[in-house]
Order: structure tokens, then sequence, then C-alpha cells
């Protein structure tokens, strides 16, 4: 235990992104521990009020829905959408992120308000349950739970799931990933596309990129605990399922379409690029962006010609996946 | 790429343009692309602005002839100077070409081809109007496309690949599939189930087509109803596959209405019997008069004296034999000529 080893060099910050970085958090922040959760569900709930707000006075169209989890659970599906809405107006399924510990249906709903207002898109966003008090499969089943809502639902709802995406951020597209492969293995609903926004793919958190960065944005050991978290007692087993960490996935044949991006200097680099190199090999579509220089969660930082570039190139793969340019 | 474009701008007034145009598109159709290409393909073939306008679908989109977005008034009616083509479903739907003065010899097959690969995506991204029994009915109708029967299985969840098959029950049996409607036939409304090919046996009168491909169960259907027909209460679940060449005796009899025999009217006056129906079947059914005695829950003597009388109105032994596959004939037959359901 008195070993200590120095972190291997690690690729530099984008010194746009590493200035307001400084600026935002001060230096380097002490990282999250699992006192921390309670603390920060608690500011995420206040911010979903907000949220809620924003919904309104954009006179948007919420339709709250419940999906049934694989144990009998309900789960919250809130389904939101212009008022003008189109008979095809895209469907997305949207999963949070939060390290699988933290976060809620309305974190991170800018980029649902960007799919609303730009592909007139409706989006769909799931509740699902929250590690470590829901382990795995908790969190995986009450996603994939929305997604099977939601096809059930499609007629009501007049959305096409085949022609829609699923899309996640950070465990959010962990999760969005996991959705994908179960809906494969029992033959579930399938949709046109996976976003998967710097992935949260492999327990192992063992590869060059998660022990380049034991600190920052979301760290090594942040990711630790978030995998200890939602796997409880099977943390650090052999032979843990890929439907909880998809990075262990051998065989990733008969997926859909992945658009993948990730930052050079974040944790989840190595697994999100291999991620993109298996679905390659599979046969499968996979489009792969390594911003340079981007921790995680570079993306919230959207003045920055980093994120304009990261928004840029997620826009154009969802004006081919979706067929058409949104509005400007 | 600028080459290329200016070779598709340049395509001249020839049957080898066309080609070109009616490939470009269909490739654009086979691999599955969204709304936009099919207007870019028309501005950049051309060389000249395209744009596609649809109220309903609230989709507007205009692209000059090197593939640049445009902005576009979010009406069709300013469309309607420039060569265009309607979508054809009704909708408002309108695909138009802004080349000024004489039109292209092979504009009207440029927007022909785009109308026509837009009308299909526009279906394809488009919400299933359908519920579970429309879905039902799709798979069901030897008319669906191939389309139609993809969407309609995904909407029953049925996996790709599976083998299945359809039940056909009367219309008032109690559904016990989740896959099941009431649907209309030629002798009048039956309840279809699709099930898994392994699936139990069911309860209660049915007829059970014989397992297959999903894009086959059209087939399965037309077989199901025919084994309900030629069921009975005494042997009320009727497999296909059981009939062998009676199957082919009722679709041909089904078929062709004029087929007759006088042991039909025969079998009929039988039937006519209280008794008739479940003693022909019985008869058929066992091998001796002891066994039908007992399928029935009657005394054997009963039994043998209404054999006797059978035989009288038939004219030949049911017994064992030819006697008896002449009586199995006779009963599809009749059956399938009589047999009708109400709703």
């Amino acid at each position: 235990m008195t070993h200590v080893t120095s972190s291997p060099a690690a690729p530099p910050l984008d010194p746009e992104l590493a200035a307001a970085l400084a600026l935002q958090l001060g230096g380097d922040p002490s990282p999250i521990g699992i006192d921390d959760v309670a603390v920060k569900r608690a500011e995420e709930a206040q911010v979903a009020l907000e949220v809620l707000e924003q919904i309104k006075e954009r006179d948007l169209v919420v339709v709250e829905g419940t999906a049934t989890s694989h144990d009998g659970a309900h789960v919250p599906v809130s389904v939101v959408h212009r008022k003008d809405r189109g008979p095809s107006s895209p469907v997305i399924l949207y999963i949070h992120g939060g390290g699988m510990m933290m976060g809620n249906r309305w974190s991170g709903a800018d980029v649902i308000f960007d799919w609303v207002e730009h592909y007139n898109a409706v989006v769909a966003t799931v509740e699902y349950r929250l590690a470590p008090e829901h382990p795995f499969p908790a969190p995986q089943e009450d996603c994939y739970a929305a997604l099977v809502w939601l096809e059930e639902s499609s007629r009501r709802l007049g959305v096409n799931l085949e022609a829609g995406l699923v899309a996640g951020i950070s465990a959010g597209a962990g999760l969005a990933a996991s959705v994908c492969l179960m809906a494969r293995d029992r033959g579930g609903p399938r949709v046109g596309g996976q976003l998967l926004l710097a992935p949260m793919l492999d327990d192992r958190n063992d590869s060059v990129s998660a022990r380049q960065f034991p600190r920052g944005m979301w760290n090594r050991q942040e990711n630790e605990l978030g995998w200890r978290s939602l796997l409880g007692p099977l943390h650090g087993a052999d032979d843990v399922p890929y439907v909880a960490a998809p990075a262990r996935c051998a065989d990733l044949r008969g997926l859909p379409p992945a658009f993948i991006e990730v930052g050079s200097a974040e944790v989840f680099r190595d697994e999100a690029v291999e991620y993109a190199s298996k679905l390659w090999a599979a046969g499968g579509e996979a489009e792969l962006h390594v911003w340079a220089g981007g921790f995680h969660g570079f993306q919230t930082f959207d003045h920055t010609a980093l994120a304009r570039a990261s928004a840029g190139a997620l826009r154009s793969w969802m004006d081919r996946r979706l067929g058409f340019t949104g509005r400007a | 790429m600028k080459e290329l474009l200016q070779r598709l701008g340049a395509l001249d007034e020839s049957a080898s343009a066309a080609l070109k145009i009616i490939t470009f598109f269909d490739t654009l159709l086979e691999q599955g692309a969204g709304i936009e290409p099919f207007v870019r393909g028309a501005a950049v073939l051309s060389g000249f602005p395209a744009g596609f306008a649809h109220p309903v679908h609230r989709i507007w989109v205009r692209v000059d002839g090197e593939g640049n977005r445009l902005p576009v008034e979010e009406t069709a009616e300013a469309a309607r100077s420039w060569p265009h083509k309607d979508l054809g479903d009704g909708s408002g739907g309108i695909v138009w070409l802004e080349r000024p003065g004489t039109p292209g010899v092979n504009d009207a097959l440029l927007l022909e081809r785009a109308a026509s690969g837009l009308h299909i995506t526009l279906e394809r991204v488009s919400p299933l109007d359908l519920d579970d029994a429309g879905a039902i009915e799709v798979l069901l109708s030897a008319t669906s496309t191939d389309d139609a029967r993809r969407k309609a299985a995904r909407r029953l969840r049925l996996r790709e690949g599976s083998l299945v098959k359809v039940v056909a029950a009367p219309s008032d049996a109690a559904p016990t599939h989740a896959r099941s409607a009431v649907l209309g036939t030629q002798v009048g409304p039956m309840l279809a189930a699709i099930v898994e090919a392994a699936g139990p046996d069911p309860s209660g009168r049915a007829g059970v087509g014989d397992p297959g491909p999903i894009r086959e169960l059209d087939r399965s259907w037309s077989q199901a109803q025919l084994a309900l027909r030629v069921g009975s209460r005494v042997s009320p679940v009727t497999h296909w596959s059981d009939l062998g060449a009676l199957g082919a005796l009722a679709q041909a009899a089904d078929a062709n209405p004029a087929v007759d025999h006088e042991d039909l009217a025969a079998v009929a006056e039988v039937m006519a019997e209280q008794w008739g129906e479940d003693t022909l079947d019985a008869l058929l059914l066992t091998d001796s008069v002891r066994a039908a005695a007992q399928l029935l829950g009657l005394h054997h003597s009963t039994v043998q004296a209404r054999q006797a009388q059978v035989e009288t109105i038939l004219g030949f032994r049911v017994g064992a034999g030819l006697g008896r596959a002449r009586l199995a004939a006779a009963l599809v037959l009749h059956r399938v000529r009589t047999v009708r359901f109400a709703g």
C-alpha cells in the first residue's frame, strides 16, 4: 500500500477549455465521494425544477408515461415535444448521465431542448433508478423498459421507433449501449441509431486513459465509485455481464449505427475507441470523434471552439441519421 | 468530388442519363437514405436548386445545384410555378426543380424518381398507423408488400426469422393468444391467432396452419381456415399437416364450387339426422364400432345400428378399406361446401 505510482503522461487539455475549467472550478476539485452523492442529487433536483419552468416558458408539450421494469417497478418517462410537431417527427429516447448514481431525467435538458427545437423531435426521457440503492440490473432494466414502453405507446404517441434514436451522455450513454444490446438479445424494439456521448462502458476501469486521469473531471476514482455502486458484489468479478458493462461484449453484431464521441483527455477515451472498433469489426456502423484536449463534459463549455466543433459533428450525424437538416 | 458533381450536372439528354438517374435514386432508396438526400440528388443531378415541401409532415427542404442548403418558404404554393411533381398521396407534398427556361428532357423523370423516393422514405420513417388487429390483417393478407409485413411484424413483436403459424377459431371463441383478431373470411368471421410454431395445441374448435416464416403467414392462414372448416365437434382441432391429400381436396373444392358427386348428397342426408354428424366422425376416427361407441359414450349396439343405417343411405360400407377413404373425402367436400361461421 505504500507503493506510490505517478500517473502516466497524459494528453494536455485544450487551452481554452483549461482556462474555462480553472475559472469555474478554481483548480483541482476533490473527487466526488459517496457522501457527496446526496448533496449532488439535491442540487440536481433544484435544477430539474428550473427545467420544468423552461418547458412552460417554451410552451412545450409534456406527456407523462409509466414504464414497467423487469421487477414490476414503475419507471416514469416524460415525453417532450413542440406543439407543432409533425407526424414524422423523429423520436429520441434520452438517458441522462451521472455516473449511475446521480442525475434525474431533466439533467442535461439542454440537449432535449436542442433536439425538440432543431429537429422538432419527440424526446422521451427516463427516470431510471440509481445506484447504489438500486444496483445492476435496475438502471439497465428501467431504461430498457422505457424503450419497450415507447414502442408499445408508439401508436398513441404517433412515433416510429425504428426511425428514431437511443441517446445518452456519460453513464446514460453506457445505458444507451446496454439498451441496444438488450433489445438485440431479446428481440426487442429496433431503433435507427445509438448516440453515445462520452460513454461509460468498461467496469474494469484499467485502460491507459483510465490510468492517465486519476484527477480531473470524472476521474478514475469517481469512475471506480460509479462502477462499485452499480455492480455491488459483482464489482471486480471476471464475469460481469455485458449488459452492465457493454465493453465486455465480444459480439457487437446486429446493433444500430452508432455515434460515439469522447475527449482525448478523459477516462472513457480508450473504451469509447475500442467500442467503435468492435462495431466496425462486427460489420456495424460507427462514427467516432475523439476531441483533442477535451476532458469529460467539455461539451458544456459551449463557447469554446472544441465544444462547437463537437456540437457541429453531432448535428451533422443526426442530420444524416434522421434524414434532414433541422432548423438553424 | 467536384469532378463527380460536374459529371452528374452535365448529364446529357440521352437514355444513359435516364438510367443514371434511376440508378442514383434506387441506390438512395436501397440504402435507406433520409429525406434530404433525395432533394440534394435532384439538385446536383440537374445543376439547379431543388426543393421539397410537405405541409402535413411540416418538412421544407431546398438545396442548390452544389448541394448547399438554401432558405425555403414554408409553403408549397410558390413552388408550383417551377417544374414540379406532386407526391401523389393526396397530402400536398411537392418536389420541384428551379430550372429557368426550357425544361430539361430528363427533368420529368428526375422529379418523378425523387418524388417516388421521397414518398416511400416518408412512409418508412412515419409512425405505423396500425393496431394489433390491423397488423395481423397485413400479415395474413396475400397482397401485402414486404415493407408492410415487416412493419406489422414489428408491431406484433415477432422476431425476424421466427417460425410461426396461424390458428383459426370461430369468432366467438375466447382469444387465448396475444396476437389474435377477428377477421372476415369468405365463410364468415373467424378468430385468427398468430402463434409460435412450437406452441401448444389450442383448446376448443380450431384449425391450425403449417408453421413457416413470417412472410408466408398468409398461406398458413388459408390452411388454418380450411382446417377449421373441415373439423367438427367430435374432432375439434384439425392440423392442416394431418389432412394430407384431403387438404388438397379441400383446397380444390373451395376454389371450384362446381365440384360435386352423389356421395355428397348422401352425406348431407346422413347429416340431416340429429345423430348423423357425430356418428360419421366417430366411425372415421376409430377402428371399430366398439371404439366409436366409446368415443360417443353410447352402447355399441346403438352405434352398430346407426352404422347400418348410414351404410344404407350412402350405399357403401364405411367400416374399412376404400369405403372409409370415400367417406372421408365426401365429408371434407361436404363441409367445405356447407360449413359457415356466424358473426
